[in-house]
């Protein structure tokens, strides 16, 4: 508590700042590769830029007070998720417990919930209790591997397991706990709501989910929304799996590396149901997490 | 009867530089609604895919009217079909704009005299661009796009400040069609033979706007 | 120091609660909102007045010299200050909610009831706790009860649950009376922690049926199924106390009894796991188990009280698997998650109590939209929830990151594990409660509903305030809790008003604070920047293009709400939920046959003819014949 000041305040405003826009970037560019997957040429890198700068200058409509309470609650509390990332090795606020990431991540998408559920659309509130239903999926997974690193360090600040693997190629995660990265990477895929686990959105089935009564500038917070998502999805991976970073350079290139990949898989997978999808998570990525933690538990006794 | 097959452009009076500003992005992201009644639709994809590739201008598709720019009516619309797409266009946010794809929209091309279809769309919603042709090919397609944005950037598709100024005039002929209560399959009567045209509208608008200055 | 402050706070309620029976009901209500008024002022009168007791002598007992009463003790005033705050809420609630058409006769019954739960709290000696522990559970079965047929069927299994527990606790306390001669809690805290060294077995039957007492009270597996009825069928502004301060009797037991034996006795006598105690690691898992259990029961549920019902047993699986670690981050974390869960539980019990209030419906997908009409009512319950599912910056999330600190100072992590499956879980069902009962369309036979009136908003704003201030600052119930530790003999959390210090990592309420509304703060100026927004009606819709009215579609039609979750349901159709009730069942049954075939024996059919065999036998038994 000590610690507030100014000078935290105009460094938050620039983390605000710079989780929106490296989602953003990350977003155009995933636009791009999809496009090359697909032998299109795509949309210029910057574009979701462009879609996010229109969209707020559009007119909207909106059916209630909860409607704005919860758009603006649900980017309010993904972008404080963003400032207990560590960026290139530094924390903003001093701390990065892994516990406050994922639980304060929730608000984010408890108010993206409750405002497109009070938009009174059922398609809005189908995609949300899909999209929760798979969160009971990949959450158990991924707190399975960061429990098994936190048996290694006693420690759950996501920084620590970052200057942890310092110093070269061997040292990172990947190469330590393999069977965790894999099921982090599966769970990952259904944290972003990318092919096969995109149930929330689904255009063709539930006219895009949550999305479906957003216009204007709650569209354009929805934008935001998922670019800061990604800014701090991917910084969670690098920090725990790719021995983050000490260079900012570094850092969104590597951060960049896994959105990739996900784009990859998301360009060439169908869809799942919904019930295989969250079966699929536990069956492959729970198992593969159950292992890392087992054997990571038997190393520790 | 009189027609009024014009692709008619109400200039912008408020348009200023921040304005301008705002018409690059929204040139630059046209999100899209395809309302596809008609066969106009079998062109979308070859325009949206590899070929044509329409990504490159920032145009994608989107779900819902509530999110998309730009209303495309692909093909002829019949009476039931345009409740839905008043419905649609109006629950779109501004600034939005209709395309009208193929004759149909134009003049109801080969449907012209057939009862359920209506011939012109322009009398009951703004119209900012028809793509002639039955149907147009891709690369009409996109050409009309890049006219599109063009006129956009230079504020002149402005269909929805239209519709909002003469909702009467509009809302009097969907009525009219909409809520039609004699037989149809009788001698054809134009319904709108009494009515105002938009070109005698937009005379007057001009005159207003001549006052203003 | 003898005083009569204590029997004033214990017995005080219960007579003024038995002279309330004389009174019109409105009297007696604001009678009872009145008491709670005073006893408030009275327990933080009483605050760490440490050699405060009343004790009277049973001369009658011809052996022993035996003493019965009260007396303070840290533990018991934590409990006694949150559990006071908390009824003073729900008493205020309960004022505006007993009106002309809902009231009930409840006041006198439930002011007899707190003057009872004050007793446990205080309690000195067995004795005493145990005439209290019973009058607690006979005058809440009767609240529950409160003349209805469905509650008070509710209300006697409730009761017989209650009942083996207190058998249970009953035997114990003989077992124990039997070797130290008294009924004193502090001197059979240190028998048992010597027994547990010379006779492991003995001591561990003993710490089992006090476990099994209180289990039962706190609806820890297999017990798990008694709230979904009682708090369910309970009246609507009661429920609220007994999910937020009657569950917690148990934990309390187990804080009394349980946990000190085991502090007190050395490691070795009891295998350990991970350095746990056998039977903790055991209760440990029952706990997470609870946890589960609860949860995807509360997921499956369609009927909003027995959706939170099974929420607080998910709740108190958390309490008891923090207290099954057997550290002092493990008692801290249950202490304070005991507070928070009577907070935000009691918040969230009570804005379903005012929306059935104005709407007189309980199942959810019935409801809907009513946040458009009822906001204060709204905003209470999405800060329940948010605290429920331990999100920051509200207090759930202080003592749910507590608990997994506990348990990963000793590295349980496949309990933290399950732990963290059912906070998961909860988000999903609380999120359903929200949407099915305030978000989506409001259907018109609601439209006309109104806000709660002044009485029940200020127990409502009250309850906000108590989930929001121990988010921020966590040390205001922490300092209070430390105090509690280090009276109990354990090592203190360290903690400043702010700031956390748990095993792996620390966290610092404020800050969190602070950049959560500087994010909003960032948003909002974005959303102002935006163009410019319009409000349309609920029905304006995308609806592919139709028209509402075309279809005859109406705002009950357009609301989704039944089977939220059947993916959920479709995955654990295999899961046997109903076993541990299927297996009571069985009991029942066979307990039946035994009666019929007695009642046969006497009044039967051929109730004669067995006679006559029985006659027989007996007579041949006796050498007769």
């Amino acid at each position: 508590m000590s610690n507030i000041n100014g000078l935290l305040s105009l460094k938050l405003l620039g983390f605000s700042f710079l989780s929106m826009s490296v989602g953003l970037l990350f977003m155009g560019l995933g636009r791009k590769v999809t496009a090359r997957i697909q032998r299109r040429l795509g949309p210029p890198f910057y574009q979701a830029f462009l879609d996010v700068f229109k969209a707020f200058s559009k007119s909207s409509i909106t059916h209630n007070y909860v409607m704005d309470l919860g758009i603006i609650m649900s980017l309010g509390g993904l972008i404080a998720t963003a400032f207990f990332i560590p960026f290139a090795g530094y924390a903003v606020l001093g701390s990065s417990s892994i516990v406050i990431i994922l639980y304060l991540m929730s608000i984010g998408y408890l108010g993206m919930a409750m405002g497109v559920s009070a938009s009174g659309n059922p398609n809005a509130t189908i995609g949300i209790s899909r999209a929760l239903a798979l969160m009971l999926g990949y959450e158990i997974p991924i707190v399975m591997i960061v429990m098994a690193m936190m048996l290694t360090y006693g420690s759950s600040d996501l920084l620590t397991f970052a200057t942890a693997q310092q110093g070269g190629f061997a040292n990172w995660h990947i190469f330590k706990y393999p069977l965790g990265f894999l099921a982090i990477e599966i769970s990952f895929q259904a944290m972003l709501g990318e092919a096969p686990y995109d149930h929330m959105i689904a255009p063709a089935e539930i006219a895009s989910g949550p999305m479906v009564e957003l216009s204007g500038k709650y569209l354009g917070i929805g934008f935001l929304l998922h670019a800061v998502q990604l800014y701090v999805e991917t910084g969670l991976i690098v920090n725990l799996f790719l021995g983050g970073a000490s260079t900012w350079y570094v850092f969104l290139l590597k951060q960049f590396a896994v959105y990739f990949t996900s784009m990859c898989i998301n360009a060439v997978m169908a869809r799942y149901r919904i019930e295989q999808g969250i079966a699929h998570l536990w069956k492959y990525a729970g198992t593969l997490a159950l292992l890392q933690l087992f054997i990571t538990r038997l190393g520790v006794f | 009867m009189k027609k009024n097959v014009y692709m008619t452009n109400l200039r912008d009076e408020r348009q200023n530089a921040w304005e301008g500003i705002l018409n690059y992005f929204r040139k630059r992201s046209m999100w899209m609604l395809y309302y596809c009644t008609g066969c106009g639709a079998v062109e979308l994809p070859p325009t949206m895919t590899t070929r044509f590739d329409m990504e490159r201008f920032g145009m994608g598709p989107m779900a819902t009217p509530r999110q998309a720019d730009l209303l495309l009516i692909t093909g002829y619309l019949s009476v039931k079909t345009l409740k839905r797409v008043i419905r649609s266009y109006e629950q779109m946010q501004d600034p939005k704009y209709l395309v009208g794809f193929g004759s149909c929209p134009i003049n109801g091309g080969i449907y012209w005299d057939t009862y359920p279809v209506i011939n012109h769309l322009e009398m009951f919603l703004p119209v900012d661009m028809s793509i002639a042709g039955c149907m147009p090919r891709p690369q009409a397609i996109l050409d009309s796009f890049e006219k599109l944005r063009d006129e956009i950037q230079e504020g002149k598709a402005v269909g929805y400040k239209r519709y909002e100024k003469h909702y009467d005039w509009y809302k009097a002929n969907q009525d009219k069609v909409l809520n039609r209560e004699d037989a149809v399959l009788q001698p054809w009567e134009d319904p709108f033979a009494d009515k105002p045209t938009l070109e005698a509208l937009q005379a007057g608008e001009k005159m207003e706007e001549g006052e203003d200055k | 120091m003898m005083d009569f402050i204590l029997p004033a706070i214990v017995i005080g309620p219960v007579l003024i609660g038995l002279l309330s029976f004389l009174f019109p009901r409105k009297m007696q209500w604001i009678l009872f909102f009145l008491t709670n008024i005073v006893l408030l002022g009275a327990v933080f009168y009483i605050r760490d007045r440490q050699n405060l007791f009343f004790l009277f002598e049973l001369s009658y007992f011809p052996v022993n010299k035996l003493t019965m009463g009260m007396a303070y003790s840290q533990l018991g005033w934590f409990f006694l200050a949150i559990s006071t705050v908390a009824t003073l809420l729900f008493s205020a609630f309960s004022v505006g909610f007993n009106d002309k058409k809902h009231a009930t006769a409840i006041a006198p019954l439930w002011l007899i009831l707190v003057g009872a739960s004050n007793g446990i709290f205080m309690a000195h000696d067995w004795l005493w706790f145990f005439i209290v522990w019973e009058s607690m559970s006979w005058t809440s079965l009767l609240i529950i009860g409160h003349g209805r047929n469905k509650s008070f069927k509710a209300g006697i299994f409730y009761y017989l649950l209650s009942l083996a527990g207190t058998f249970a606790l009953l035997m114990s306390i003989w077992l124990i009376f039997r070797h130290t001669g008294n009924f004193e809690i502090g001197s059979g805290i240190l028998f048992l922690a010597q027994a547990s060294v010379r006779a492991p077995f003995y001591a561990l039957v003993v710490l089992a049926l006090f476990t099994l007492a209180f289990f039962t009270k706190s609806a820890l597996f297999p017990f798990h199924m008694w709230p979904s009825l009682a708090h369910a069928e309970a009246p609507d502004d009661f429920s609220a106390y007994l999910s937020g301060i009657m569950i917690k009797y148990g934990i309390f037991g187990l804080l009394l009894v349980v946990i000190p034996v085991f502090a007190a006795s050395p490691l070795h006598a009891f295998k350990a796991v991970s350095g746990v105690p056998l039977p903790l690691y055991f209760t440990g898992w029952i706990s997470a188990v609870t946890a589960a259990w609860g949860t995807i029961m509360a997921i499956f549920s369609s009927d909003m009280k027995k959706l939170m019902a099974w929420s607080t047993v998910a709740n108190v699986g958390y309490i008891g698997a923090a207290l099954s670690t057997g550290t002092s981050l493990g008692y801290a974390a249950a202490l304070f998650h005991t507070a928070n869960h009577m907070f935000f539980k009691g918040a969230i019990f009570a804005s379903l109590a005012a929306v059935k209030y104005r709407t007189g419906e309980r199942e959810m997908h019935k409801l809907g939209g009513l946040a458009y009409v009822m906001p204060v009512t709204f905003i209470t319950f999405l800060l329940g929830i948010i605290a429920a599912a331990g999100i920051p910056p509200l207090s759930g999330f202080a003592s749910k990151w507590m608990i997994f600190q506990a348990l990963f100072e000793r590295k349980l992590v496949f309990q933290s594990t399950m732990i963290f499956f059912a906070s998961t879980g909860a988000f999903l069902y609380l999120f359903r409660a929200l949407h099915t009962v305030f978000l989506g369309q409001l259907p018109r036979r609601f439209a006309k509903v109104k806000e709660v009136g002044p009485f029940m908003s200020f127990s409502l704003i009250g309850l906000m305030v108590l989930m929001l201030i121990p988010g921020t600052a966590p040390g205001t119930l922490l300092k209070p809790i430390n105090s509690v530790l280090g009276s109990m003999g354990f090592e203190q959390v360290k903690t400043g008003w702010f700031f956390v210090q748990g095993s792996t990592t620390a966290i610092d309420g404020g800050i969190t604070t602070f950049a959560f509304v500087l994010a909003v703060a960032v948003v909002f100026l974005l959303f102002v920047l935006g163009g410019k927004k319009k409000k349309v009606e609920m029905l304006d819709n995308y609806t592919s293009g139709e028209t509402p009215e075309d279809w005859n579609l109406t705002e009950e039609r357009y609301h989704y709400g039944n089977k939220f979750y059947q993916p959920i349901e479709v995955l654990f159709k295999w899961v046997p939920l109903g076993a541990v009730e299927e297996k009571y069942r069985q009991f029942g049954n066979s307990l039946v046959r035994l009666g019929n075939l007695i009642h046969d024996f006497f009044q039967g059919h051929s109730a004669w003819g067995w006679q006559l065999v029985a006659g027989i036998a007996l007579l041949i038994g006796l050498g007769v014949m």
